[in-house]
């Protein structure tokens, strides 16, 4: 895997798609956060390690404001996201969806629509959007459910397939989009062992086609394999950011040696599994 | 005992097709009762999980009023009490309407609990994916939330067809004043009652039945 972001992700303009700087973000006296920066380019795949508890998914969830930051500069696509308790309501509100149309989340418990069949789960937010007329967006659809494979369970409900099935479902729904930049919070943290490989496959191929995504992991194979730099974080700071291979190769900080250790051996046999990615 | 069972017939015939007409009428109102009752329901179920205190403070003081206080008492308030004020209303109204805020608030709390029963991951995701609030709520939420509150609902509205009968108090010739009326000339009041009794079971049983046949029918295919 090149160390340089590959330059096909789309965005128009040149530097970061997203860049956060020294964001904050406090629960009454607790601070999770304590001013994390970083910059995401377009096309580039970042994984973010650490501990349960070390904040990395309330500093995912900062991105697309599920969680607002008590402080701190969010740029998104080459403009400032306002944020803030002082915003009128219905602006908030437009910013907020706005943001999101823009920016996919992809959750450990998949969270597919039960009352929907999967490709009505699929063409929702984008018929919603108004993203083009609704043969154009059934027709999209169609050919990213052809391109995991599952096509032919277009008018299944989500019950109706495996863990691995509805998370790949749930990866499209979110590409349906065409999302700048996909958040990925430990997708495959609820899957049967057997069911991870097929999600983490269907990943690391939306990362070698570019799609920008900034990816929360417990899978360290993954992190080492697929993308291009790895961030770890503890007690809500990033201590170690690099390429993938030194981050988790040869990492600097204490912290970060003792928590590969940790992670890797149980993970051992996991890991050999996928590794083939 | 044995006689009156006997010429029960023959005193109740002549007056089915007025007790009928006054059953078609309950029929009425329990329609309009509970069609309003779902709309004023919904909107204090959405209030009271906005999350908004402007909102959610008035929902739960109106829950808490109209459940601490008979539906007897809230229609006198409406019919007899708001003239007061200048607000008069024809006893259909009044009835209609103290009724449907009766039943709004037990609608409320049954949706409130099919709103808590859905994971909120789902809102998670729908928001996620840049829908908006009110369409979330629309698309993604209600429909799962319609469908296990079927079985409640219909109890419900069972409930609000019964509690027509109190209307007779404010003059309005439902099924219950109606027999009034009838037992008034007839001196006949166990025959009445217990005739227009059925009227009320049979209603109740088919509204009952009829909506689990529906529930049955749209529920769960997923």
């Amino acid at each position: 895997m090149p160390l340089d972001p590959s330059p096909q992700g789309g965005s128009s303009t040149a530097g970061p798609i997203l860049e956060l700087s020294d964001i904050r973000k406090k629960f009454g006296a607790l601070e999770v956060l304590k001013g994390v920066s970083l910059a995401v380019s377009p096309g580039e795949s970042l994984a973010i390690i650490g501990a349960s508890g070390s904040g990395k998914s309330t500093l995912l969830r900062c991105v697309n404001l599920f969680e607002q930051p008590t402080s701190g500069q969010i740029r998104f696509d080459g403009r400032d996201i306002e944020y803030g308790d002082d915003l009128w309501f219905w602006k908030r509100e437009r910013i907020l969806r706005d943001l999101r149309r823009e920016v996919g989340m992809v959750f450990q418990s998949y969270n597919l629509w039960p009352h929907m069949t999967v490709l009505e789960n699929i063409i929702e937010a984008p018929l919603q959007a108004g993203l083009g007329r609704r043969a154009e967006i059934v027709g999209k659809a169609e050919e990213l459910l052809q391109k995991i494979g599952m096509y032919e369970k277009r008018n299944e409900y989500p019950s109706r397939l495996s863990g691995g099935q509805q998370q790949r479902v749930a990866i499209i729904r979110a590409l349906a989009m065409e999302p700048k930049i996909l958040l990925l919070d430990e997708v495959t943290s609820a899957l049967d062992p057997e069911l991870v490989g097929e999600v983490l496959e269907l990943i690391a191929q939306l990362a070698a086609e570019g799609v920008t995504m900034l990816v929360v992991t417990h899978e360290i194979a993954f992190a080492r394999d697929v993308s291009d730099r790895t961030i770890f974080v503890h007690k809500g700071v990033i201590e170690e950011e690099g390429p993938s291979a030194e981050v988790l190769g040869n990492p600097g900080s204490e912290h970060a040696q003792r928590f590969l250790r940790r992670v890797l051996h149980p993970n051992l046999k996991k890991a050999a599994g996928v590794s083939d990615v | 005992m044995f006689d009156v069972i006997q010429d029960w017939w023959v005193v109740v015939l002549p007056y089915v097709p007025l007790l009928l007409e006054a059953a078609l009428f309950v029929l009425q109102i329990t329609v309009c009762v509970v069609l309003l009752s779902w709309v004023v329901g919904l909107v204090v179920a959405l209030c009271r999980a906005s999350g908004v205190k402007l909102l959610e403070w008035p929902a739960r003081f109106f829950i808490w009023f109209i459940r601490g206080t008979p539906a007897l008492v809230q229609i006198f308030i409406i019919y007899f009490g708001l003239p007061q004020f200048g607000i008069k209303m024809s006893p259909f109204v009044a009835g209609t309407l103290a009724l449907a805020l009766n039943g709004g608030s037990y609608v409320a709390e049954i949706i409130r609990g099919g709103l808590i029963g859905i994971p909120n991951g789902q809102r998670e995701s729908a928001l996620a994916l840049g829908l908006s609030r009110a369409t979330a709520m629309r698309r993604v939420i209600l429909p799962q939330v319609v469908r296990v509150i079927i079985p409640p609902i219909s109890n419900e509205i069972a409930s609000s067809l019964k509690n027509t009968s109190l209307l007779s108090t404010i003059t309005l010739m439902e099924l219950t004043l109606q027999t009034e009326v009838i037992v008034a000339s007839t001196f006949r009041p166990f025959e009445f009652y217990i005739f227009t009794a059925l009227i009320y079971l049979l209603m109740t049983t088919t509204c009952i039945y009829g909506l689990q046949i529906m529930e049955r029918r749209f529920a769960v295919r997923y």
